[in-house]
Protein backbone atom coordinates (compact mmCIF):
# COMPACT_ATOMS: atom_id res chain seq x y z
CA UNK A 1 0.00 0.00 0.00
CA UNK A 2 1.04 3.05 -0.99
CA UNK A 3 1.91 6.47 1.44
CA UNK A 4 3.03 9.50 1.87
CA UNK A 5 5.80 10.54 4.54
CA UNK A 6 7.08 13.75 5.34
CA UNK A 7 10.62 14.95 4.89
CA UNK A 8 12.85 17.93 3.63
CA UNK A 9 13.39 18.15 -0.05
CA UNK A 10 15.48 19.87 -1.68
CA UNK A 11 17.41 20.08 -5.63
CA UNK A 12 18.98 16.95 -5.94
CA UNK A 13 22.32 17.02 -7.63
CA UNK A 14 21.11 16.09 -11.36
CA UNK A 15 17.56 16.55 -12.89
CA UNK A 16 15.43 14.15 -12.18
CA UNK A 17 16.03 13.60 -8.63
CA UNK A 18 15.85 15.54 -5.32
CA UNK A 19 17.83 15.71 -2.18
CA UNK A 20 15.48 13.94 0.50
CA UNK A 21 15.68 14.00 4.19
CA UNK A 22 13.63 12.23 7.03
CA UNK A 23 13.54 11.04 10.54
CA UNK A 24 13.20 6.89 11.36
CA UNK A 25 13.10 5.15 14.44
CA UNK A 26 15.73 3.32 14.28
CA UNK A 27 18.64 4.81 12.57
CA UNK A 28 17.95 8.71 12.96
CA UNK A 29 17.61 10.75 9.88
CA UNK A 30 18.48 9.46 6.62
CA UNK A 31 18.95 10.80 3.27
CA UNK A 32 18.57 9.97 -0.66
CA UNK A 33 18.29 11.25 -3.78
CA UNK A 34 14.32 10.22 -4.33
CA UNK A 35 12.97 10.06 -7.99
CA UNK A 36 11.14 13.17 -9.15
CA UNK A 37 7.86 11.44 -9.91
CA UNK A 38 7.83 9.87 -5.59
CA UNK A 39 8.15 13.40 -4.19
CA UNK A 40 5.60 16.58 -3.95
CA UNK A 41 7.74 19.05 -3.18
CA UNK A 42 5.80 21.48 -2.39
CA UNK A 43 4.29 19.55 0.63
CA UNK A 44 7.49 18.31 1.54
CA UNK A 45 6.23 14.88 1.21
CA UNK A 46 8.01 11.64 -0.65
CA UNK A 47 5.73 8.18 -1.44
CA UNK A 48 6.82 5.30 0.03
CA UNK A 49 5.51 1.65 0.11
CA UNK A 50 4.12 0.88 3.23
CA UNK A 51 4.79 -2.48 4.52
CA UNK A 52 3.08 -3.31 7.49
CA UNK A 53 1.62 -1.54 10.23
CA UNK A 54 4.45 -1.91 12.99
CA UNK A 55 4.06 -1.91 16.32
CA UNK A 56 3.98 1.23 18.72
CA UNK A 57 5.39 4.00 17.28
CA UNK A 58 6.64 3.31 14.08
CA UNK A 59 5.55 1.58 10.79
CA UNK A 60 7.81 -0.37 8.24
CA UNK A 61 7.92 1.31 5.18
CA UNK A 62 10.42 0.75 1.80
CA UNK A 63 11.89 4.05 0.74
CA UNK A 64 11.89 4.87 -3.16
CA UNK A 65 15.80 4.41 -3.04
CA UNK A 66 18.48 3.29 -0.94
CA UNK A 67 19.71 5.98 2.04
CA UNK A 68 23.12 6.84 2.38
CA UNK A 69 23.18 5.76 6.05
CA UNK A 70 21.95 2.76 6.04
CA UNK A 71 22.11 -0.47 2.96
CA UNK A 72 18.07 -1.09 3.76
CA UNK A 73 15.76 0.58 1.71
CA UNK A 74 13.20 -0.67 4.05
CA UNK A 75 12.84 1.81 7.28
CA UNK A 76 10.47 1.98 10.10
CA UNK A 77 9.02 6.06 10.50
CA UNK A 78 7.21 7.49 12.87
CA UNK A 79 3.52 6.79 12.82
CA UNK A 80 2.40 10.26 12.92
CA UNK A 81 5.01 11.49 9.71
CA UNK A 82 2.79 9.11 7.71
CA UNK A 83 0.18 10.13 5.66
CA UNK A 84 -2.09 7.29 3.83
CA UNK A 85 -3.03 8.00 0.31
CA UNK B 1 24.37 -15.37 -19.11
CA UNK B 2 24.50 -12.74 -21.07
CA UNK B 3 22.42 -11.62 -23.90
CA UNK B 4 23.08 -11.40 -27.51
CA UNK B 5 21.93 -8.22 -29.57
CA UNK B 6 19.02 -10.41 -30.81
CA UNK B 7 17.99 -11.32 -27.19
CA UNK B 8 18.36 -7.64 -25.97
CA UNK B 9 15.76 -7.07 -28.87
CA UNK B 10 13.87 -10.30 -27.39
CA UNK B 11 13.68 -9.18 -24.11
CA UNK B 12 12.50 -5.37 -25.10
CA UNK B 13 9.81 -6.88 -27.27
CA UNK B 14 8.81 -8.98 -24.77
CA UNK B 15 8.93 -6.53 -22.55
CA UNK B 16 10.99 -7.92 -19.93
CA UNK B 17 13.66 -4.98 -20.94
CA UNK B 18 12.53 -1.34 -21.15
CA UNK B 19 15.19 1.08 -22.72
CA UNK B 20 13.23 4.47 -23.19
CA UNK B 21 14.22 5.78 -25.96
CA UNK B 22 14.64 2.56 -27.83
CA UNK B 23 17.48 1.96 -29.02
CA UNK B 24 17.75 2.41 -33.09
CA UNK B 25 18.56 1.31 -36.07
CA UNK B 26 18.23 -2.45 -34.78
CA UNK B 27 19.95 -3.82 -37.68
CA UNK B 28 23.97 -3.89 -37.52
CA UNK B 29 24.27 -3.26 -41.01
CA UNK B 30 22.98 0.26 -40.43
CA UNK B 31 25.04 3.40 -39.79
CA UNK B 32 24.64 4.45 -36.22
CA UNK B 33 23.35 1.04 -34.71
CA UNK B 34 23.63 1.01 -30.92
CA UNK B 35 23.75 -2.63 -30.86
CA UNK B 36 26.99 -4.41 -30.47
CA UNK B 37 26.94 -8.33 -30.34
CA UNK B 38 26.42 -8.44 -26.89
CA UNK B 39 25.66 -4.98 -25.29
CA UNK B 40 23.83 -1.86 -26.34
CA UNK B 41 25.22 1.59 -25.93
CA UNK B 42 24.11 4.36 -24.15
CA UNK B 43 24.37 7.93 -24.66
CA UNK B 44 25.45 10.81 -22.56
CA UNK B 45 22.23 13.46 -21.27
CA UNK B 46 23.57 17.13 -21.16
CA UNK B 47 23.10 17.64 -17.65
CA UNK B 48 26.49 17.52 -15.21
CA UNK B 49 27.07 17.59 -11.60
CA UNK B 50 30.17 18.98 -11.07
CA UNK B 51 30.87 18.52 -6.65
CA UNK B 52 32.81 21.95 -5.72
CA UNK B 53 36.10 21.26 -3.65
CA UNK B 54 36.42 23.00 -0.62
CA UNK B 55 37.41 22.85 3.27
CA UNK B 56 34.89 19.89 3.76
CA UNK B 57 35.11 16.10 4.19
CA UNK B 58 32.70 13.60 3.05
CA UNK B 59 31.60 12.32 6.30
CA UNK B 60 29.66 8.99 5.85
CA UNK B 61 28.69 8.17 9.46
CA UNK B 62 26.77 11.59 9.77
CA UNK B 63 23.10 12.02 8.35
CA UNK B 64 22.28 14.24 5.39
CA UNK B 65 24.97 13.19 3.20
CA UNK B 66 22.60 13.41 0.24
CA UNK B 67 21.67 16.74 1.22
CA UNK B 68 25.13 18.08 1.55
CA UNK B 69 26.54 16.62 -1.77
CA UNK B 70 23.59 18.37 -3.30
CA UNK B 71 23.96 21.96 -1.45
CA UNK B 72 27.98 21.42 -2.60
CA UNK B 73 28.07 21.00 -6.67
CA UNK B 74 27.71 23.12 -9.63
CA UNK B 75 25.25 22.09 -11.86
CA UNK B 76 26.30 22.35 -15.86
CA UNK B 77 24.16 22.10 -18.73
CA UNK B 78 26.84 20.89 -21.58
CA UNK B 79 27.01 22.85 -24.75
CA UNK B 80 26.55 22.60 -28.47
CA UNK B 81 30.46 22.94 -28.31
CA UNK B 82 31.28 20.19 -25.57
CA UNK B 83 31.89 19.96 -22.12
CA UNK B 84 35.58 20.01 -21.38
CA UNK B 85 36.42 17.39 -18.47
CA UNK B 86 39.97 18.16 -17.18
CA UNK B 87 42.48 16.01 -16.07
CA UNK B 88 41.62 14.23 -12.57
CA UNK B 89 38.17 15.91 -12.33
CA UNK B 90 35.46 13.81 -11.07
CA UNK B 91 31.73 14.84 -12.53
CA UNK B 92 28.06 12.86 -12.42
CA UNK B 93 26.39 12.26 -15.47
CA UNK B 94 23.17 10.48 -16.28
CA UNK B 95 22.51 8.39 -19.30
CA UNK B 96 19.53 10.00 -21.78
CA UNK B 97 17.69 6.31 -21.80
CA UNK B 98 15.56 5.31 -19.15
CA UNK B 99 15.77 1.81 -17.98
CA UNK B 100 13.44 -0.34 -16.81
CA UNK B 101 14.17 -4.02 -15.60
CA UNK B 102 10.45 -5.79 -14.89
CA UNK B 103 10.98 -8.33 -11.96
CA UNK B 104 8.84 -11.41 -13.23
CA UNK B 105 8.48 -15.10 -12.21
CA UNK B 106 10.69 -15.86 -14.87
CA UNK B 107 13.18 -14.65 -17.00
CA UNK B 108 13.94 -11.54 -14.95
CA UNK B 109 17.00 -9.39 -16.57
CA UNK B 110 19.55 -7.51 -14.47
CA UNK B 111 22.33 -5.14 -16.09
CA UNK B 112 26.01 -3.85 -15.86
CA UNK B 113 27.24 -0.51 -17.31
CA UNK B 114 30.37 -0.59 -19.09
CA UNK B 115 32.75 1.86 -20.76
CA UNK B 116 33.77 1.95 -24.12
CA UNK B 117 37.20 1.02 -25.26
CA UNK B 118 37.17 3.95 -27.23
CA UNK B 119 37.20 6.77 -24.14
CA UNK B 120 38.78 4.36 -22.01
CA UNK B 121 42.10 5.25 -24.52
CA UNK B 122 41.38 8.55 -23.37
CA UNK B 123 41.77 7.61 -20.18
CA UNK B 124 38.19 8.35 -19.53
CA UNK B 125 36.03 6.06 -16.67
CA UNK B 126 31.98 6.53 -16.62
CA UNK B 127 31.70 4.28 -13.80
CA UNK B 128 34.46 3.17 -11.37
CA UNK B 129 32.05 1.53 -8.89
CA UNK B 130 28.68 0.51 -8.56
CA UNK B 131 28.38 -1.34 -12.42
CA UNK B 132 25.37 -3.23 -11.65
CA UNK B 133 22.63 -2.31 -12.30
CA UNK B 134 19.73 -4.41 -10.46
CA UNK B 135 16.63 -6.54 -11.12
CA UNK B 136 13.20 -4.23 -10.61
CA UNK B 137 15.49 -1.10 -11.33
CA UNK B 138 13.56 1.91 -12.92
CA UNK B 139 15.04 4.79 -14.36
CA UNK B 140 18.08 6.52 -15.70
CA UNK B 141 21.66 5.54 -14.83
CA UNK B 142 23.83 7.97 -13.32
CA UNK B 143 27.46 7.82 -14.59
CA UNK B 144 30.73 8.54 -12.28
CA UNK B 145 32.76 9.98 -14.40
CA UNK B 146 36.34 10.72 -13.76
CA UNK B 147 39.42 11.77 -16.50
CA UNK B 148 42.58 10.05 -15.34
CA UNK B 149 44.16 10.96 -18.46
CA UNK B 150 46.73 14.11 -18.61
CA UNK B 151 44.84 15.81 -21.42
CA UNK B 152 41.16 17.08 -21.32
CA UNK B 153 38.34 15.20 -22.86
CA UNK B 154 35.60 16.99 -24.67
CA UNK B 155 32.15 15.31 -23.72
CA UNK B 156 29.18 16.08 -25.64
CA UNK B 157 25.12 15.50 -25.35
CA UNK B 158 24.04 13.01 -27.00
CA UNK B 159 27.74 10.95 -27.14
CA UNK B 160 27.23 7.39 -27.14
CA UNK B 161 29.51 6.65 -24.28
CA UNK B 162 28.80 3.79 -22.37
CA UNK B 163 27.21 0.14 -23.47
CA UNK B 164 24.90 -1.59 -21.49
CA UNK B 165 25.31 -5.39 -20.97
CA UNK B 166 22.47 -7.52 -20.11
CA UNK B 167 22.43 -11.01 -17.72
CA UNK B 168 19.70 -13.45 -17.19
CA UNK B 169 18.68 -13.47 -13.26
CA UNK B 170 18.43 -17.42 -11.83
CA UNK B 171 15.18 -17.61 -9.77
CA UNK B 172 12.87 -15.08 -8.94
CA UNK B 173 14.03 -11.94 -7.07
CA UNK B 174 12.33 -11.22 -3.82
CA UNK B 175 12.39 -6.89 -3.65
CA UNK B 176 10.64 -6.98 -0.75
CA UNK B 177 7.49 -8.50 1.98
CA UNK B 178 5.02 -7.22 0.17
CA UNK B 179 5.95 -7.99 -3.52
CA UNK B 180 4.20 -11.49 -4.06
CA UNK B 181 1.27 -10.46 -2.04
CA UNK B 182 -1.58 -11.64 -2.51
CA UNK B 183 -0.16 -14.24 -5.01
CA UNK B 184 -1.16 -17.31 -4.40
CA UNK B 185 1.03 -19.67 -6.85
CA UNK B 186 4.71 -19.63 -7.65
CA UNK B 187 3.77 -17.94 -11.20
CA UNK B 188 2.06 -15.15 -9.49
CA UNK B 189 -1.69 -15.85 -9.96
CA UNK B 190 -3.72 -14.01 -8.27
CA UNK B 191 -6.41 -15.70 -6.39
CA UNK B 192 -9.87 -13.02 -5.92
Amino acid sequence: MSAWVRCSIERGMLPGEYAVEMDTIDVGRISLFAPEDKVRVEQNLMSVQKLNDGNGRGVLVRLPAQPFEISSQNVSVPRNNLINE
Amino acid sequence: MILSNFEIQKAIDEGRLIISPDPQPRNPDQANCPYATSAVDLHLASALSVPKSGAFNYDLSQGGIATFLARNCEHVDIPKTGYVLKPHLFVLGRTQERITLPIRAEQTLAARIEGKSSFARCGLLVHFTAPTVHAGFEGALTLEMINLGNAGITLYAGKAIAQLILETVLGAPLANPSQFQGQTTPAGTSQK
